[in-house]
């Protein structure tokens, strides 16, 4: 193993948090003043003992996407390897920050459900009318399905168009590293021995994973200090991981978003001076896809995300159930919620949930050694 | 009577089992109003006692409405948790909340408990409920049966047999506890259906209990009630007979109105 590599690494991460340490009162600052805070009229949660909530700063998570950015296209600018994960973690922030900016400055929509749709082809008096809701009804099906997993605000992007966007930016990805870069991206590293050369199946996998874990360290967004406690524990996995591999360029990125993570989270620990909001969660769980796969750890995606998708299966399972069987398989989704109301208080929640997780890593890395 | 479970039952809609505070009774919900689609079976009205308490205890923890801790207790001042003014408030926190229970969601979730323990079968599993033709439907009551069984399915000759006939002299004798009283298109310009649970036979009295919102209780006031019909003309039709309900007879009782203004009125046991 490479210490020069690892000395290097060290170096990214801390120029990285020291950067973040600096600049986070601006960013504050900017968010006060521009008002993008979480507020009473838009989010019905801030009740109760969340009303202290009220007025924290959102989109903290630029603290992390601005300063990763910037260290890696400074300092560490691979257009084979570092490109890919900067570009799609840009994409999924991008559609982020357009959700947190909707949710505050946003208009209420009505969107049509397909009950109404089926209504309106068989009442109205136009004929070509009659065509456009015929033919705008798998779009109406598709949003009503997908509706079911959203949150039922009626502001921001909806469920079906963050799905849309999202899909868009892991095709985008995923093309990219097809045809642009070379055959390391397109080998799955199995767990003991060998690895296997996926082809062109990399494309679904990348679209699927970076869509599904931006979505799981979304919903585990939800408390303060969780997310980004959780994901310095995995970042500091794969840091390790490209260190014992040798990879050059992950290493250091790796490194720099663990730097950037560490100074979010200590404005973020409970009370939060400001909160991840959108950008953070999905920029960086698709970052955290993305490097799983550029490392070739994708069979331990699972592992090294493992509390995020415990958190976004929680969820499915739980919305599974309660439409098909009318219960509650946990007293609230995301899992976090369920031992809330289960009477545990914020902090006791979210330092489990860094044990537990850690542990899931520390496997993850074992196993990878192995 | 009804076996001891069922009987245990009929006492927690009368009394939710919230933790230390008592003689909650649990309110009417009748999901047509809200139109609830895929929804918890507790919050369209199908509900047991235990799942209503714990969805008002989680409502209450995630909006903080301050009425139960994450332990479930009572957050009312504690020396008053057994005054009716918590109880009022609970009520109403309950009603305004969509928690409560229809009468055929309370007739099927007694019903099931008591075919359960005397003759370990599961009703909801035995009754026809959608036709197999209509796949899609029959899937969706097939996997949530409480949720598709209304008075129309008890009603049903493939599932319930027809026991007395209202025009002829009531005999008390007849009837057993746990089977129903159909009333079909009653109410205010026949629209509602309802159905009427026959809980105990005493010599001339037939205690019932049902889940039923009259007009005069206003918005607050519903929910499941007990009452008596007692035979006062022995040669005559059930509907002659006198029916007492929350101290109200005759027309002033609107369980018993109700039943004179059906169109159909028939009373079935379960062929379970």
């Amino acid at each position: 193993m490479d210490v020069s590599l690892l000395k290097e690494s060290l170096i990214y991460l801390l120029c990285s948090a020291v950067g973040a340490f600096l600049w986070a009162p601006v960013l504050t600052k900017l968010l006060y003043k521009y008002n993008i805070t979480r507020r009473s009229d838009y989010d019905h949660t801030l009740q109760g003992e969340r009303k202290i909530k009220t007025g924290t700063p959102i989109m903290g998570g630029l603290l992390v996407i601005i300063t990763v950015t910037l260290v890696t296209i400074l300092f560490n600018w691979e257009r084979k390897y570092t490109y890919v994960p900067i570009g799609t973690m840009g994409l999924a922030a991008l559609l982020g920050a357009a959700d947190d900016i909707l949710n505050i400055t946003g208009t209420r929509r009505r969107l049509r459900n397909l009950k109404h749709t089926l209504i309106l082809i068989r009442v109205h008096k136009k004929w070509f009318m009659k065509i456009w809701h015929t033919l705008s009804l798998p779009w109406i099906a598709f949003q009503d399905f997908t509706g079911m997993f959203g949150s039922k605000q009626n502001r921001g992007l909806q469920a079906h168009e963050k799905l849309l966007l999202q899909f868009t930016a892991g095709a985008i990805t995923a093309w990219w590293v097809y045809t642009k870069l070379g055959e390391h991206w397109h080998t799955l590293q199995l767990p003991f021995d060998g690895t296997i050369s996926v082809g062109w199946l990399i494309i679904p996998i990348i679209i699927f994973l970076v869509m599904f874990t931006a979505n799981a360290v979304n919903v585990t967004d939800g408390m303060d200090g969780l997310a980004g406690g959780s994901l310095i524990i995995t970042f500091l996995g794969m840091m390790m991981l490209s260190w014992i591999e040798g990879l050059t360029a992950f290493a250091p990125l790796n490194a720099t978003v663990v730097g950037a993570l560490i100074a979010y989270t200590y404005f973020n620990v409970k009370p939060a001076r400001f909160q991840m909001g959108d950008v953070g969660s999905l920029g960086l769980g698709a970052l955290l896809a993305i490097n799983a796969i550029a490392i070739q750890k994708t069979l331990l995606i699972p592992l090294l995300g493992f509390i995020f998708y415990i958190e976004i299966f929680s969820v499915i399972l739980q919305i599974l159930s309660r439409r098909l069987f009318g219960r509650r398989l946990f007293k609230m989704a995301p899992l976090h919620h369920h031992f809330e109301i289960k009477g545990w208080n914020e902090e006791k929640t979210v330092m489990r949930f860094w044990i537990v997780h850690g542990f899931a890593v520390i496997v993850a890395v074992w196993l990878a050694l192995n | 009577m009804l076996s001891p479970q069922a009987e245990q039952m009929i006492y927690e809609y009368l009394n939710l089992p919230f933790k230390d505070i008592a003689g909650i009774r649990c309110p009417y919900l009748n999901n047509s109003r809200h139109n609830q689609r895929g929804q918890l079976r507790v919050l369209v009205g199908k509900g047991t006692p235990a799942e209503i308490v714990e969805e008002a205890h989680i409502i209450s923890v995630h909006y903080h409405n301050g009425l139960f801790d994450k332990n479930g207790n009572c957050c009312l001042h504690n020396d008053h948790i057994h005054h009716p003014a918590a109880v009022e408030k609970i009520r109403r926190f309950l009603i305004d909340n969509n928690l409560g229970i229809e009468c055929s969601g309370f007739v099927t979730q007694v019903l099931r408990v008591h075919f359960q323990e005397t003759k370990q079968k599961d009703i909801v599993n035995e009754m026809r409920l959608v036709n197999p033709a209509r796949l899609l439907r029959w899937l969706i009551s097939r996997l949530r049966p409480v949720e598709n069984i209304n008075v129309k399915t008890y009603a049903d000759s493939r599932n319930s047999i027809f026991v007395i006939d209202a025009k002829k002299a009531f005999d008390p004798a007849a009837l057993q506890a746990g089977d129903f009283i159909i009333l079909l298109e009653t109410g205010p310009g026949n629209k509602r259906n309802h159905i009427i649970l026959i809980r105990d036979i005493q010599k001339n009295v037939v205690h019932y209990v049902h889940a039923r919102a009259w007009t005069n209780e206003g918005q607050f006031g519903h929910g499941v009630s007990e009452g008596t019909i007692t035979i006062s003309k022995p040669k005559a039709g059930i509907l002659e007979q006198t029916w007492e309900e929350n101290g109200f007879t005759g027309n002033k009782n609107e369980t018993y109105l109700e039943a004179k203004q059906a169109k159909t009125f028939e009373i079935r046991r379960l062929k379970a």
